[in-house]
């Protein structure tokens, strides 16, 4: 069995992995503990190489792959960092070789550790540890055992906060006027959220933010790679024909909640997609490269923490790159990454149970917080599952007082209207859930944003 | 030698003898084992570090000299890796060192048709309890003020808990580091099963000398795995002297005492009928829906598991029916090993409520599930 | 306006005993409250412990298993199965919390319609006088 990390977020979570997944029980973050995402995490259909639709062989689609390079001008370069920082080099070495930044869509900050949660006697939550990172739990109780008060600040109460606020999408500017004071705080940064979290970052000490994020190796990337565009301005340059080509690894650019965004994809010359996973994204790749399974992959993965994790498997997802990298003339290889990234971490050898220190600055964004129009909101709650985009949860939650006052019954389904159309969803009855909110653990086709407007008149 | 003969017993290969624990004895009959064809593989734990063991299965024999060595910090139960043995090869044998929670899931298992007790070969180990690694770690670091890195061997005598490195050994006693909160795991420390009396050997250091194992061959099986080391020269023996007879006797009698002790201690009884209710429910509320704990427990054998599927997370109820199913479930078959707390990311004191639950039901049926091949109260219809 | 709680009670019937039996009660005219929801199960031993959790946790105040009298199975063991099932069942409710009264069990045969009604109105007496179950969910109607 292998030692590996789990890719269902950026928690490091440390597991063996044979034929199935097998708890670690002396892993640093998680004690051997996994979620239901961790239990799942071989469970997906592997995608085979493509070229312009056809099944080709691996070699051919990286010969097609290394030709639209030279070809298209203008190409952009994603990896959410979901490899590991050797295979994140490597992809900076190959857009470095094209002239171009690789983005991460995260912005680069390491804040508070896990040991800080344990210790901490206040502390605030502006996520929902029972859906994402939920490995995080078991510190939050740990801190709670001991005396610690935990408050939340989100879309419904939680079980854990001995006080709940519940957020107004009308009114989301007032998180502004939270006063943090020596609180931990627990928050995370992902590629949707990015104007959410810089308000949090901005107001508070960062040595006492916990800042979890969503991919595999988000840290590590963020540290390795420098470029700086965001997942909507990716799409809006796209729309611009600023960017012409885009070379995906291992990003899936469907997590937006606005499907119609995807549509500028097409106005791509091409689109270079190399993932393990098949769905909707390789499906439309004019090129699929193929590499390992996402927790198959050779190398250094760091944690939210900064902890710098090992993960034993294969180098093909390397190997793809330093082949497109031949045909520029440059050479690179699995060992030469590696001592590369163990020097840009300065770091002589790999220690599970060390955090490094790391000095980094956050680089605030201009952007200001928005407050959400409308009385009744779809909120979009994301967890593991949604940024690998598997649904597990097919369901909306509301509350018992909104199923009483729209007269549902059970097995009926929840129908509602934003401006781009009506769903009709399942959905399950939570006490906790405030009367103005529908959670959704999916993306459903209706949603524009994260939070979207919704009313529940027939159209 | 016959069943029922106590015996010490050691390695004959003397680089084994010292790398093994207590003479690497194990080591040996697992070896033999191979080397006879009594087994077509072996299941082993590959030590990494003090607080490190990969499960294994293998028939190569140098994977099996590997993997001696005593683990206390690695709380893994077996069972499950000879499940899957045997459904991959259900004429194959298999042979592997259990501790006697292994065995107690495995005999359950047996009854449940999942694995064929005449083929697999139960080298049973003495078991004072396991410890959680990270909580080891920690206890190392403040406690005993070690660099957990450094250990080269830990060891429980005389009611402490010594450790060693190269330079130093520091030993304080395990009433003191568990009144801390660290030691043993929960499970362990209220378990009375110390010597595996139901498997096919009973191993251990409790009444042996230096590097020597004591021995109570106790079935057929036993008795050939230890014939079969022996005829191809891999251990020897000599018979058990009345002291450490009695030594072994005294030591156990002074564990399950113990355990006596804290499970008083543990399982103190809620008198009231809501305050029980608030107790189960307050306790599985955290659950996230891992199912980490079916998927680890020994004892657990539905091939379409009835939990899982009457549970829909769309369901609003005040209690997850998962857990409820799961309660009855293992009503008749909970051991107790704890390995369904150990896995909990929510930190849900799974053991305790499914012993809560067992051990009623085990009593008022006069039923140890895992020491016999007794039917089970569920399946036993007059 | 908060509607009044009436008892609302989950009744697993087998078909040859049981069901016969509250038809019979049905026939017979005798008069029994409107607390009962009836399923109707081939054999007694056909009632999965798990069918009667759910029910429990969807809102039923109590549940009731009813059968063939022991030695009168259709299918000759069925009910000494339902027995065994109910006892360890009911071991386990009691650990959870729930009154005694929640879970019964009960041999009807099919010519017992007045044995029948008299039991309906004696369970539904019980439920009314310890109230809502405490698995029930407020919204749950």
């Amino acid at each position: 069995m292998k030692k590996i990390v789990c890719y269902g977020c950026n928690l490091g979570c440390g597991l063996y992995f044979g034929d199935v997944p097998y708890f670690r029980k002396n892993s640093p973050v998680n004690s051997g503990k996994i979620c239901r995402f961790g239990m799942k995490i071989h469970r997906y259909e592997k995608v085979l190489p493509k070229v312009d639709g056809k099944n080709v062989e691996l070699d051919d689609a990286i010969a097609a792959a290394a030709k639209k390079l030279a070809d298209v001008k203008e190409m952009a370069f994603v990896s959410f960092g979901d490899v590991t920082c050797e295979e994140q080099l490597a992809f900076n070495k190959l857009a470095e070789a094209f002239e171009s930044d690789v983005h991460t869509c995260i912005p680069r900050f390491i804040g508070a550790n896990i040991e800080k949660i344990r210790q901490s006697k206040e502390i605030i939550t502006f996520i929902d540890p029972y859906t994402s990172y939920p490995l995080i739990l078991r510190h939050m109780l740990h801190a709670k055992k001991n005396g610690a008060k935990i408050t939340s600040y989100y879309w419904k109460k939680l079980r854990i906060a001995d006080e709940s606020v519940i957020l107004n999408p009308a009114e989301i500017d007032k998180i502004k006027s939270i006063n943090f004071g020596d609180s931990l705080v627990i928050t995370d940064l992902n590629p949707l959220n990015l104007d959410f979290s810089n308000e949090i970052i901005k107001s508070c000490n960062a040595e006492n933010i916990v800042c979890l994020k969503p991919f595999l190796n988000s840290t590590g990337a963020s540290l390795i790679s420098d470029g700086e565009k965001s997942i909507y301005q990716i799409f809006e340059e796209i729309k611009e024909k600023k960017i012409k080509g885009l070379y995906l690894l291992e990003s899936d650019l469907g997590i937006v909640p606005d499907d119609t965004l995807m549509a500028a994809l097409d106005e791509l010359e091409v689109l270079i997609v190399q993932q393990s996973m098949r769905n909707a994204l390789s499906d439309r790749a004019d090129i699929v490269l193929c590499g390992d399974r996402k927790f198959e992959g050779k190398g250094t993965v760091l944690n939210f923490e900064g902890r710098v994790l090992e993960n034993e498997g294969g180098t093909e997802g390397i190997k793809i790159l330093t082949d497109i990298l031949k045909s520029v003339g440059e050479e690179i290889n699995y060992d030469k990454m590696h001592a590369e990234v163990l020097s840009k971490l300065g770091i002589n050898e790999i220690d599970e149970y060390i955090v490094p220190k790391y000095d980094i600055k956050y680089k605030q964004r201009e952007a200001e917080i928005k407050n959400y129009e409308g009385d009744a909101h779809l909120v979009y709650a994301y967890n593991p599952f949604m940024w690998n985009n598997v649904i597990d949860r097919d369901f909306v939650e509301i509350s018992p007082s909104l199923v009483e006052s729209l007269n549902l019954h059970k097995d009926e389904l929840l129908k509602m209207t934003s401006s781009k159309g009506s769903v009709a969803v399942k959905y399950k009855i939570n006490n906790a859930m405030p009367d103005n909110i529908v959670l959704s653990p999916m993306k459903l086709p209706i949603s524009t944003d994260i939070v979207t407007p919704v009313n529940f008149k027939e159209p | 030698m016959k069943i029922g003969d106590c015996v010490v017993a050691w390695s004959k290969d003397e680089e084994l003898r010292k790398m093994g624990a207590s003479g690497g004895l194990v080591t040996s009959l697992l070896v033999g084992a191979l080397e006879t064809e009594l087994v077509d593989e072996v299941i082993a734990l590959r030590k990494i570090s003090e607080f490190e063991g990969v499960p294994i299965r293998t028939s190569d024999t140098d994977e099996a000299i590997r993997s001696a060595g005593s683990l206390h910090a690695a709380p893994i139960n077996l069972t499950k890796f000879a499940v899957r043995f045997f459904e991959e090869h259900p004429d194959g044998a298999i042979a592997l060192p259990v501790k006697p929670c292994d065995c107690r899931g495995i005999i359950e298992q047996a009854k449940r048709r999942k694995i064929d007790m005449d083929r697999i070969y139960l080298i049973g180990l003495n078991c004072g309890g396991t410890m959680d690694p990270i909580t080891t770690m920690e206890m190392l670091e403040k406690m005993y003020e070690m660099d957990p890195k450094k250990i080269v061997e830990e060891e429980i005598l005389k009611g402490k808990l010594i450790f060693k490195t190269e330079e130093e050994e520091k030993a304080i006693s395990i009433d003191e580091v568990e009144e801390a909160g660290y030691g043993r795991r929960e499970s362990c420390r209220y378990c009375g099963i110390n010597i595996p009396m139901m498997a096919d050997l009973a191993c251990g250091n409790w009444g042996a000398g230096e590097d020597e194992t004591f021995v109570e061959i106790l079935t057929e099986k036993g008795l050939r795995l230890m014939k079969s080391a022996v005829d191809h020269g891999l251990i020897e023996t000599a018979p058990a002297p009345e002291k450490g007879i009695k030594i072994r006797e005294k030591t156990n009698s002074v564990m399950e005492n113990v355990a006596k002790t804290w499970y008083e201690k543990v399982f103190v009884p809620i008198e009231d009928r809501s305050e029980r209710m608030k107790y189960y429910m307050d306790a599985m509320e955290d659950c996230i829906d891992c199912e980490a704990c079916k998927y680890v427990c020994p004892v657990c054998s539905c091939d379409e598991s009835k939990c899982i599927g009457f549970y829909d997370p769309m369901d609003s109820h005040k209690i997850s029916i998962y857990h409820l199913i799961r309660l009855l479930h293992l009503a008749d078959s909970c051991i107790g090993c704890g390995q369904c707390t150990d896995v909990c990311p929510a930190e849900i004191p799974l053991t305790i409520l499914h012993k809560r639950v067992a051990d009623r039901i085990q009593a008022k049926y006069d039923y140890i599930p895992g020491i016999d091949m007794k039917t089970p109260p569920f399946f036993e219809v007059e | 306006m908060e509607e009044e709680w009436i008892p609302k009670i989950t009744l697993f019937c087998c078909n040859w005993c049981s069901y016969a039996g509250s038809d019979d009660a049905g026939v017979g005219r005798k008069q029994q409250p409107p607390t009962t929801r009836t399923i109707r199960v081939m054999c007694s031993g056909r009632t999965d412990p798990a069918f009667v959790l759910a029910a429990l946790l969807e809102g039923s105040d109590a549940v009731l298993f009813t059968g063939c009298h022991i030695g009168d199975c259709h299918y000759i063991s069925g009910n000494y199965k339902a027995k065994k099932k109910f006892e360890m069942l009911k071991e386990v409710v009691d650990e959870l919390g729930l009154e005694d009264e929640r879970l019964q069990l009960q041999w009807i045969s099919a010519s017992e319609g007045s044995e029948f009604a008299a039991y309906i109105n004696k369970v539904t007496e019980e439920i009314e006088a310890i109230g809502p179950s405490p698995l029930r969910q407020e919204w749950m109607k």
